[in-house]
């Protein structure tokens, strides 16, 4: 028996005409193909948009996952009822960037926002815990949380406008443009989420590599001078070392920190001008697909992301004295930079040292001075 | 409907072909997609988090989970499995990373 006539209970009568459909399926497929002349792009557009559908509520689902993350952590050690008032205003807060037009002084414009921007999150954060009990580098592990908080928030609205943007326009061209860019979308989302649970821990993540080469250097090592606050959220160590003074700087720990090494570097080479005959930035930076996690490569130049602030300054300043920049780099993807620290990333730092150990042997000579700067966030490395 | 080449002992045997591979592929389709959306939620969940001690007498490695509170270079006050001497966390890393992208 024919499956077809078993699932439709057979066919009319009349369509059994000679027994010979040809008409009929010629008819259909010729309707089929007007119809996706004049309505192809259409129902392309309600697939795209079904899929999208999907994916903007995988969005919000992340959305209120990391909102959740961040509140419950939030409340656990706030003292405020209004908490998840400021939060809400926090969450929806922004900066706006100084103008480009003149160029001119705008590094110094940009780091003067970002500090004003950073000195109200971190107020805003207190306001929310609102005790005096909790330590300053809980604070602004808290306030790493609820920035990855606002990202994710900001992913959502961004793909939601464009989204509805297609819907209500519908334009086929903007709703394949979210649907081309979905998977990186989606990516990102759940690099910040997993930055949420990270910093909700306090556990070091991927991006902390740097700072943890530099304090596994200096574990075994006597520190000379140390000063935790050499500048805003920054410390600087000095240890003697194969009969060279070695400036090491990285950000303020064990919190979530990212501290100013700009501007330290830049006040070490000022104090010593001359003296300091190499620095060496050790970094982690995000990998090419096919290159594999924790690969350690060596370069020149300022091995340091973010807006461009303190790549600048110490850029300004090793130029002027002509020191070498030496970088360090330990590759990973997006994911794995503001994710927990993998085991692969982690175990690479007795390598990352062998290799600053060779580099201040081949290029500078006993008495010398040599800056190792770790960059990246603090967190859970102190 | 009459396919060159092809000899159909029946006018509706081919829509039974038609009809089969339909429900192949919706069904792989189906497939296809939960995987994807497991493979999505796999992402969402926060990772397993390993600390590594280290004995300050005698070097001995010993792992546990993550407690709130460790950082890199603390002092445990926990004593050593092998000398009972001090430990200090070494690192803290998640053992497996299920946020590998394919590369």
């Amino acid at each position: 028996m024919e499956l077809v006539s078993l699932v439709f209970g057979g066919l009319p009568p009349a369509l059994q005409i000679g027994g010979d459909y040809n008409l009929l399926i010629q008819t259909l497929y010729i309707l089929l193909f007007f119809v996706l002349i004049f309505f192809g792009q259409r129902i392309q557009l309600q697939l795209i948009l079904m899929e999208l559908g999907n994916v903007i509520g995988h969005l919000d689902r992340m959305r209120r996952m990391g909102r959740e993350e961040a509140l419950k952590k939030l409340k656990h050690y706030s003292k405020n009822s209004q908490l998840e008032e400021i939060f809400n205003r926090v969450i929806e807060s922004f900066v706006i960037f100084p103008e480009s037009m003149d160029p001119s002084g705008i590094i110094r414009k940009l780091e003067h926002i970002m500090d004003i921007r950073e000195t109200r999150f971190i107020n805003d954060v207190k306001k929310m815990i609102n005790n005096d009990e909790v330590s300053e580098s809980m604070i602004k592990t808290m306030s790493n949380m609820v920035e990855a908080s606002m990202a994710l928030n900001m992913l959502y609205k961004i793909a939601l406008h464009y989204y509805l943007l297609a819907k209500k326009t519908n334009s086929y061209f903007i709703a394949a443009q979210l649907q081309m860019q979905a998977p990186l979308i989606i990516s990102f989302a759940r690099a910040y989420l997993q930055a949420v649970y990270a910093f909700r821990d306090g556990a070091p993540v991927g991006d902390g590599i740097g700072p943890l080469v530099v304090n596994k250097f200096m574990s075994d090592k006597k520190v000379v001078k140390k000063k935790e606050d050499y500048v805003k959220d920054t410390s600087l160590y000095e240890i003697d070392y194969m009969n060279r003074r070695v400036f090491i700087v990285k950000a303020k720990g064990p919190g979530g920190n990212v501290g100013k090494p700009g501007e330290a570097i830049k006040k070490v080479i000022t104090r010593m001008k001359k003296d300091i005959k190499l620095v060496i930035m050790i970094d982690a930076a995000l990998k090419l697909e096919g290159e594999k996690t924790g690969t350690i490569a060596e370069g020149v130049g300022a091995a340091i992301g973010g807006i461009g602030v303190e790549k600048f300054k110490i850029e300004e300043i090793v130029t002027k004295y002509n020191i070498p920049l030496y970088a360090i780099i330990i590759k990973m993807s997006l994911i794995e930079a503001i994710s927990i620290m993998s085991k692969k990333i982690a175990s690479v730092y007795d390598d990352v040292i062998k290799r600053v150990d060779r580099v201040i042997k081949e290029e500078t000579n006993e008495g010398d001075a040599v800056i190792v700067a770790g960059i990246g966030n603090t967190v859970g490395i102190p | 409907m009459n396919i060159p080449g092809v000899i159909l002992q029946n006018n509706m045997q081919w829509l039974d072909y038609l009809l089969i591979i339909s429900i192949v592929v919706a069904i792989f389709a189906f497939m296809l997609g939960n995987r994807g959306m497991r493979r999505a939620n796999q992402f969402s969940r926060p990772p397993e988090i390993h600390t590594e001690l280290v004995c300050s007498d005698c070097g001995f490695k010993e792992i546990r989970r993550f407690k709130e509170g460790d950082y890199i270079g603390l002092e445990t006050g926990e004593k050593c499995k092998k000398c009972g001497g001090p430990t200090f966390v070494n690192l803290i890393y998640t053992p497996t990373s299920p946020l590998e992208e394919k590369s």
